[in-house]
Order: C-alpha cells, then structure tokens, then sequence
C-alpha cells in the first residue's frame, strides 16, 4: 500500500456536471452503478488479472481517484491506494458503492471463470470511457498471458502518458448555447411488480444476431436503437392496457454518446438523453407506428444546436449563484428529494446503446462474448443498457421485480418479430437462494 | 442447445427452467453431455446496512445536553419546575421518532402501541404538574385510546393489499369515527351535552365522497371516463 502523497501534489478533479447530481442520489441501498462485462476463452487467472488491474490503473488518472466531501461539492482526490482489490463475481451486481469502502475507488473489478466484469459509479464515468478501461484491462491481462495483443481502437497504450483531453469536462466546453433547453417531465406509467428484497437484482442478458435485428429495424425504417426503444414502449403500453389501470403516458428515455457529434477524447461522462413519450388517452398504437414516431422524432431532435442547448440547461443549474453556495448538505439533499419525487417518474423505460465495441483483430479471437447492464432504478422496471460485439447485440435488462414480466416480454416480442434471442440470466441463484429460505419470506 | 417451448428464446446449456416464463427444459440429448457452469455465481454480496444506532446515538446526545444544562440551571437557579414540561416532551420525541431507528425490523403495531402510551404518559405527566383535573380522563385519554384504536385496526386492514379506492373509503371512515369521539368528548367535558353537529356534517361531507370511490372501485367505465376528464 502506498503513503498518502502530500496535499499540495494530490492531484484533484471536480466532478463533471453530470456526476455532480449522482452523489446526492445514492441511498443506503442504491447508488447509479453500471457494470460492463467481457468474457473470455479461456479461465481467469485472478493474481494474473490482480497485475494487469496494477499496471491499467495508473494510466486512466480520472478512474484513479476517491470521492472527498468538499463544503460546497463533492470532488475527486487521485486515490493513493494502488488499485482495488480483484473479487470474485456475484449474483447481485450493481449494488450501491459507499465512499470507504473497495479501497476508496468508485470501480470494481469482479471475475468468474471465463469472465472479467467492471462496475463503474456513474459519477466517475459513462458507458464509453467504461468500455475504453476494461478493453485496455483485458489486453494487459491477455498480454500478461502470453498473447500478442497490440493497442489501438479501445485499448489504450498503457506506456503512454494520459492525455488531458481524456480527463476534461467537455460538458463545459461544449455547451455554448444562447438558449436552454426546457427540462419538462409528464409523470409517467411505471410497471411495478413485487419486489425483491434489497440488495438483490433481476438480470437478464439477451444475445442477438446483430444482422437479424438490424434487418427487421431497417424495414421499419429505423435504427437498432430506435427499434428497441420503440419495443420497450410498445411492451410497456401493452402491459398497462393489461392492468386496466388509469392510462398513463409512456415514456422511454435514450442516452445518446456525445462523443459522436463534438470532438471529444474525454474518458469521464459525456452523454445526454433523449425523452420520448407516447400517450394512450390519443388512441390505440401498433408496433409499427410507434417505432415510426420513435425514428421521426429522434431523427428530428438529434442534433448539435438541441445538444447544446440541453448542455447549456443543466450547465445552469450547476452555474447557478445560489446552487453554488448552497452548502453540500443542503445540495445534497435538495437532488435526493428531487431525484425521489420526480427522477424516475417521468420515465417508463430506458435504453441505453454503447454501440459496436471494436478492438484490434489479434484480441478478438481470445474473446468470446461482452455485455453491459445498468443498475436496476428504484422503480424503473426496465432499465437496458446494450453493446455489439463480434456481430451479437447483447441487451441487458435489469430491475428489482419477482417476476421477470417486462425481460419476458421483451425478449418474447424480439422473437415473434423473427428475431432469434438466446436468453442467461442470475434468476437461476435467485431461486436457490429462495429455495435456502433467504428471500422468501 | 434448448429453447423454451413457451417463449421460443433460445437457453443457456444445463439450464432446468426458462429464466423468462419458468417452464421446466428437459433436453434428453443434452442430460448426458457437458452441462455448462451458470452465467452467474451462487454467491451473493448483501452490503451491510448502514447502522442508524450511531445517528440515534448523536442525536440522543444532542438533545439529552441541552436537557442536562437546562434541569441545573433550573435546579440551581430559577426553580421553576419547567424543565418537566421540557424532558418529557424530549423523551416523547425520543420514543416517537428515534425508538423505531433502534430495531432491525420494527412492528408497527406494537411501536404504534408504545407511541399512544408515551403521548398517554406526557399528557398525565402535565395533569399533575398542573393540577387540574378531569380533561385528563374526560377528553385527552378517550381520544388517544380511539386514535390507537382506529390506527390499530387501519393497520391491520392494510396487511392485506388493497385498492385506492378502498384505502380511501376507510381513511374517510377512520376520519368520520375520530371525528365523533372527539366532538362527543369535548362537548361532554365543556358543556355535559352529547352534541354531535359538527361531527354530522364531517359526516355528511364522508359520505358523498365514499358513495364516489365505491362507484369507482365497481364501474371501470367510470374509472376510465374520470380518469379522461380529470387528468392533469
């Protein structure tokens, strides 16, 4: 274990200015954790993997920090710990991170024979920079293996010294907009099922052949996302037409990675969403129309100047003279009651699509499938997060519900639409834990 | 390789049951071959709960110094016996809101209990302070008796899950019931008159509103039209 560097040469970073809402969310059994997972040909060898952690870490300094509590804002300190510990993999992934523990680092690294997997605090970083870590990971760790693995595409040189670029705050760059983009949220229809007791997760990975998915979006005229996301709102209308409950708007809500529209390296967050919401009170909906609204509409909103603007909006509330000094207590509880009485409400669904993972050709072979899933919401039953890799999309669906209707009802709809799905999931030691009279109660 | 034969998703090697719809898989070509290890261990990692004893303990303290230098004071200087009134009322606000912080799994109804003995207790605790009698045993005691009461059997309704509407209707009811004890209470007390106007017309606004959620929990036509016209 390394001494405490002096203060004065601590390196520190202020939180970017989406991670400055996800402190003031965290409950004691939740915190906004996403976990991204790749899985070998081989078994781990963990002290081999411990090496290569070692070796990655120093060369990403915005994940090698610890979160301190400032007066006005939680901030990040360069964490003089090393690298935090290698655990063997569990079954309820993405539960809430706390400040002291793994070391002080706001990442975790977990392995299970074949698999490598990496949950990430969201304040830290997004699903882009999340992926850019755990590729250059796995190709020190392959390389510690005896494999030739060069860098290149998602595997950063771990030689080579971090560039700025990579640790910036492009939020603040960027956002340069003579207008704010209003923040307006109808409440809207949630499923909600029996829960599970806390702590523990429902996760649901399925693999698809990304040629079949992408042929069935095309002849609907629309991209792989926005067939999901048009999926998810058309499963959850169903659904609430089942209950027979008062009808509710829908609403879906699409990250987008803002690294495709302005020329970011940054490794920390940089990402908006899109929401988009369907109302039922207007009149019956078929699949089809709704993934036409679903493409039209991001289609037409999906640009620089709408980006900005959003930018520019949340920018402001960070800017704000007052929220500045608001003392972190009062801030801190301030986003909590807000994220609680409205964070989730205004959404029925995510989606959330990494995209292709792409990495140098001499590694792939040594890599058999990958997958991303985010932490299940406090209520969001459907919170899926997706990635390709090696032509198989692999879409995660998680939540906190008993029964897996929304996962069986996605997966199920992908499969009458002729679209082959290969389903794994952890219900498997869900059940036995409940069969040890643990969680059913 | 299986698939489920209900949803049609294709399934991991070795697996008993369908992880979506939880139909059994029996694959007679693949009980003798390699079954594959799950895609998740069995092991789960429950972080420990966040201990609230030490925030109870902080603020146990915090109130328990003000109360100690105020009783000394008191004691040494003023003599006014109003640090009485002052620690009670801080070791009712203790049972009420930081007692419950202390259990693991608390019980409702029997903190509920704890609750209505300790607002019992202070209410006695200033008859005798102030030495006038018969409120105590006329007015305040019936009305925490049927608060209890009413909580109590509310409490043990809502074990079961119910719908709004139901909720609604006996919240009104529990209203309408408290309503009655209080107003027949007082008017006993101050007046030695069984009067029950007021309670009447708490009543008579009650039972328009239970008629409506009673029509709403029956008629999902009128659900859906009340819920069009009065959506916000």
């Amino acid at each position: 274990m390394k001494s405490e560097t002096p203060l004065r040469q601590r390196p520190w970073y202020k939180l970017d200015n989406a991670g400055k809402i996800f402190p003031g969310q965290n409950t004691s059994t939740w915190s906004n954790i996403f976990r991204i997972s790749v899985t070998l040909t081989e078994k781990i060898d963990s002290s081999l993997l411990e090496k290569a952690l070692e070796m990655t870490v120093p060369r990403f300094p915005c994940f090698n920090v610890r979160m301190k509590t400032g007066f006005f804002w939680h901030y990040l300190e360069k964490n003089p710990n090393g690298a935090p510990p290698v655990m063997p993999d569990i079954a309820n992934p993405c539960h809430r991170v706390r400040w002291d523990e793994n070391r002080g680092y706001l990442f975790r690294i977990y392995y299970y024979e074949n698999r490598i997997s990496a949950e990430f605090y969201h304040a830290i970083t997004d699903g882009f920079g999340a992926s850019r870590f755990l590729m250059t990971l796995t190709a020190v760790y392959l390389r510690l293996t005896g494999k030739e693995i060069p860098n290149g595409e998602s595997v950063y040189d771990i030689n080579e010294k971090p560039r700025i670029e990579e640790s910036e705050d492009s939020y603040l760059k960027y956002a340069k907009s003579d207008t704010k983009a209003k923040r307006l949220k109808k409440f809207v229809y949630h499923y909600r099922g029996e829960k599970l007791p806390k702590h523990y997760v429902n996760v649901t990975t399925g693999y698809i052949p990304v040629e079949a998915i992408k042929t069935r979006a095309k002849a609907h005229g629309a991209t792989v996302t926005e067939y999901i996301a048009a999926v998810l709102l058309w499963i959850m209308y169903n659904i609430q037409k089942e209950e027979g409950k008062t009808e509710k708007e829908i609403g879906v809500q699409i990250p987008v990675n803002l690294r495709n529209t302005f020329a970011s390296e940054t490794l920390r967050n940089f990402s908006l969403c899109y929401s988009f919401n369907i109302d039922p009170k207007r009149g019956e909906y078929t699949l089809p129309e709704i993934i036409r609204l679903v493409s039209l509409y991001l289609r037409y909103i999906n640009n620089e100047k709408e980006l900005r603007a959003m930018m520019k909006g949340n920018i402001g509330l960070e800017k704000n003279p007052i929220m500045r000094i608001l003392p972190l207590v009062l801030k801190d509880f301030g986003i909590g009651m807000a994220f609680k009485l409205t964070g989730e409400k205004g959404v029925s669904a995510v989606i959330s699509n990494v995209g292709i993972i792409r990495m140098p050709a001499e590694m792939e072979q040594y890599i058999e499938k990958m997958m991303i899933m985010m932490g299940p919401g406090r209520l969001n039953g459907s919170r899926c997060a997706a990635l390709s890799f090696k032509g198989t999309l692999a879409i995660t669906v998680s939540n906190i519900y008993k029964d897996p209707k929304i996962q069986r009802e996605l997966f199920t709809a992908l499969v009458k639409e002729g679209i082959p799905v290969k389903v794994e999931s952890n219900r498997n030691s869900i059940e036995k834990e409940a069969y040890a009279n643990v969680i059913l109660r | 390789m299986s698939y489920c034969v209900n949803c049609g998703v294709e399934l991991e090697n070795g697996c008993g049951a369908c992880p979506l719809c939880d139909t059994p898989i029996i694959n007679p070509r693949e009980s003798g071959g390699k079954s594959q290890k799950p895609a998740y261990p069995e092991n789960f990692n429950i972080p420990e709960s966040a201990d609230k004893r030490y925030f109870v303990f902080v603020v146990s303290i915090a109130m328990l110094i003000p109360n100690i230098v105020l009783s000394v004071l008191d004691f040494a200087f003023f003599h006014t016996g109003a640090v009485t009134y002052i620690a009670s009322a801080s070791a009712l606000i203790w049972i009420w809101f930081l007692f419950p912080l202390l259990w693991k799994k608390p019980l409702p109804l029997l903190l509920l209990t704890l609750d209505a003995a300790s607002l019992a207790a202070f209410l006695n605790l200033i008859r005798i302070k102030s030495e006038s009698a018969g409120w105590f045993s006329a007015v305040a005691l019936p009305i925490v008796v049927s608060l209890w009461v009413v909580s109590a059997l509310f409490m043990l309704w809502l074990k079961k899950p119910r719908s709004r509407s139901l909720k609604a209707i006996a919240a009104l009811t529990a209203i309408n019931i408290v309503s009655f004890v209080v107003e027949i209470c007082f008017n006993m007390f101050y007046n030695n008159k069984l009067q029950i106007w007021i309670s009447l017309a708490v009543t008579a606004c009650c039972i328009p509103l239970t008629v409506f959620f009673v029509a709403l929990s029956k008629s999902r036509r009128l659900k859906a039209w009340v819920s069009r016209k009065f959506y916000v």
